[in-house]
Parts: structure tokens; sequence; C-alpha cells
């Protein structure tokens, strides 16, 4: 749940990249971490990767930016291991979580473990009474720039094919293409809805 | 010629992976085989990149969807913030090379107290590992400031999520109770307990908790300057 402090003026957000084994999460954060700008802080990249790049807890990087109504916003990004085996600790690293980034893998052979991680993701939430109606989410198609990649349309069907449809990027992370674009998407939801949020309470 | 219905196909569309029993293929068969073959039973897998294009070319339209829509007055905090490519640089001679003075190795400050003066990059691990081969403790561990586990080895009877979990909030709430006393800023809390030292330091990003042996005290002045050095740490 978002951090909230009128008195400083600062709304703290905790987002989650979540996703399939080697889909590409970490590269996301990497991308970020390194080109991010126009923000006023931005902390160290703790990554905790074995040596076959497979993220073995997760990563985490804060960053802060000046959002609206001078409220300083920091976000916290973080990912989780992919690997089927680590449910405690993607359990652990959804707690308190305010907004998600799915990266689904789009080539064909990967199309499983996307539906099951997808799958995994909202088990989570529910084990941690989570709604997950209610979590802002983007959809992120990653390695298009394969050649066995997917048809966004099929993947469409298959991941964001529920009666709301969230917004979905193609991305190639390597290439930090599809990156920035979900990135500030999730971020504009979950502003949009604290903002919602606060004018209900207001009124 | 074969003709797969749409409907046997939307099951396993939904999973990503389509498996279908040979017989079943077999009765779509056109025209159909004339024996019913004895491997019936046998499940298939359909090639997905052949059956999904076909599948959503042919597939009736969904229902209609309520795309998710975002106020226009929320700003964008992230589009087109990533650098530019930069720029080919222009070509140049190179200019003749000057001698270069000799130059001192640069030096770590987290490295000197790790005795590896000359080691500039340090993973979450070895700073656990390292701190862990300090005399007297017997383990430790980086936490971040929501209490989540970062690297570290803890022994049984404790577990390093719990210790990770709880020692943000220890440190916290003592540095409450220190403010209200008006003790000055917390560096260190040490519980000494029937199991041996607790000590939790707070490190700008992440919290360092270590744990030693029962009866002996913990190298507290080194661990204040690991967690300074962390403290300084920005990338």
């Amino acid at each position: 749940m978002a951090i909230i402090n009128q008195a400083t003026k600062e709304l703290q957000v905790k987002i989650v990249y979540y996703g399939p084994g080697k889909g590409g999460k970490t590269t996301n954060l990497e991308q970020v971490h390194s080109n991010v700008q126009g923000v006023s802080e931005k902390g160290k990249l703790v990554s905790l990767a074995t040596s076959s790049d497979r993220t073995l807890f997760f990563d985490f990087l804060p960053i802060e930016a000046m959002a609206i109504k001078g409220f300083k916003t920091k976000f916290q990004l973080y990912t989780v291991p992919g690997q089927v085996i680590y449910n405690t600790t993607r359990q652990l690293v959804l707690r308190g979580v305010d907004g998600i980034v799915f990266v689904a893998d789009s080539q064909y052979d990967k199309m499983a473990e996307n539906v099951e991680s997808f799958q995994n993701l909202q088990d989570n939430l529910k084990s941690l009474k989570i709604n997950f109606a209610e979590i802002p989410y983007v959809l992120q198609y990653n390695k298009r720039d394969l050649p066995n990649a997917a048809p966004v349309e099929y993947m469409e069907f298959l991941l964001n094919n529920r009666e709301i449809q969230v917004p979905s990027f193609p991305s190639c992370a390597s290439r930090c293409e599809g990156v920035f674009e979900a990135l500030n998407m999730i971020t504009r939801l979950l502003l949009n809805k604290y903002i919602n949020e606060s004018s209900r309470k207001a009124s | 010629m074969i003709s797969i219905p749409l409907a046997s196909l939307e099951n396993g569309m939904k999973t990503g992976r389509v498996v279908i029993a040979w017989g079943e293929i077999l009765g779509w068969l056109n025209p159909p085989a004339s024996v019913p073959s004895v491997q019936g039973e046998v499940e298939l897998e359909l090639p997905l990149n052949v059956i999904a294009p076909l599948f959503i070319a042919k597939r009736r339209a969904a229902a209609a969807q309520t795309k998710v829509t975002v106020g226009e007055h929320i700003p964008d905090l992230f589009a087109g913030v990533a650098k530019p490519a930069p720029a080919p640089a222009p070509v140049v001679p190179p200019p003749a090379p000057a001698p270069v003075p000799a130059r001192a190795p640069e030096l770590s400050a987290l490295g000197r107290l790790f005795g590896q003066p000359t080691k500039l990059e340090w993973s979450p691990q070895e700073i656990a590992r390292q701190i862990t081969a300090l005399p007297g403790v017997t383990g430790s561990l980086l936490a971040t400031t929501d209490g989540l586990l970062v690297a570290g080895q803890i022994s049984p009877p404790l577990t390093g999520e719990t210790l990770a979990a709880f020692a943000p909030q220890v440190f916290s709430r003592i540095s409450t109770y220190a403010d209200e006393i008006k003790l000055g800023t917390v560096r260190a809390v040490t519980l000494t307990t029937d199991s041996g030292p607790c000590a939790m330091f707070g490190a700008g990003q992440v919290f360092i908790a270590v744990v030693g042996k029962p009866g002996q005290t913990l190298p507290e002045a080194t661990l204040l300057r690991v967690a300074a050095e962390l403290t300084n740490l920005k990338s």
C-alpha cells in the first residue's frame, strides 16, 4: 500500500516487475537505472543475480521524481525471481505492492510459462488478500526482436482478454525499447488512482 | 485436408499449449480416416507458431472490452527521459600520447575495512560474507528498509527472513524512543541475549543485522564503519 506523508508531501509507491524466468525483468530495471533522467534522486540498483543471470531474490531500485500537487514521489522498483521454485520469495516481494509491470516473453515456446506466471501472480495476490482487480498493472510483451515472437494479437488474447483491457507495450528491453513506456504508464495509473482516492475521501 | 474446429483449440490456446489426442485429430480429417488408429489416445502437441496465427485470424471478435484510461491531467514522469543515442563522434586524428605519470591505484574504503583495499566493487553477498568473517560474528545479513532480505547467512534457529523483517522495525522504534529522550541519532542497536549478541545498523538504503557468539562482544567499531561506508554508496 502506498505510503502518503502529508507532512513531508511525499508519496512512496512500490512497483513490482513480475513474469516468467528469463523474461527480461532484471533487464528492465537495469535499463531504467542506466537511462533514467530528470529524477531528483536515483538509488543504487541492488541486484542479487547468480552467475547465469538468474535473479535469486529480487532487484531493487529506488528513484524519486516530482509528481503533481507538490508531492515528491518515491518509487521503489522490485523484480521477483521468475523460476517456479521461488514462490515464497515472490509472495514476500509482493507484500505491499502498489502496481505491477507484467513482463511476458514473446517467444512461442514461452507462452505456457507466461500463462502460468500470470496465474501465479493472481494466486499470490489472493493469498496476500489483495484484490487483483484493484491493483493497477500493465503488460509488457518483451523480446519482440526475436524471430520466434508470437503476434501481439495472440499475446493480447492470452493475457489481456478480460473485461477490462489494461495498457500493453511491445518491448525489447535489451535495447531499452518499451521500457520507459511501460514504467511511465504504470506510474500514471498509480497517480491516477491515488488522486481519485484522495478526491473521494475529501468529498 | 484437415479442418480443426475452433472450439477444440480454444482451451489450449488460452494456456499457450495445444495438446490434442491423435484419435481426435483423425476425426477432423477430410475425407475421414477409414480405420480407427490403435494409437488414438496418444497426445500430440500442435505447433503454436502454425496454429496461433490461424486461430487469431479465424476467431470471432471478442466481446467488447473496456480500456483502462488515465486522466490527461496526470503527468508523464518517465516519458522521454531515456538518454538519446549518442551522436557519432567526429573522427579526429589521435593526439600524440602524453607521458602518463605513475598513479597510485584507487583504493576502496570498504575494501580497506575488509583487507582488500584495491577491490572497488562489492556485491551484497560479498559484504555479508566479509562481515560474517569478522571476529566474534557468526552470521550477518543486509536487509532493505521495508524488511526484505538482500543477502546474508544466519544459522538456525534464527532465520534470515525473520531477522531481516524485524531489524528495520526494531531500529526504527528504538530511534523514535532515543529521539524522545533526546539521545541523538541512533547508529546501532545491540541486544544482548542468551543466545548471543545481535546488533542492527542503519546504512542508508539498507540495514545490517549481525549476530555473534554467546558471551562475546561484536566488533562494533568496525561494523559502524562498514555501515557508514554503505551509507555513502550512491550510484
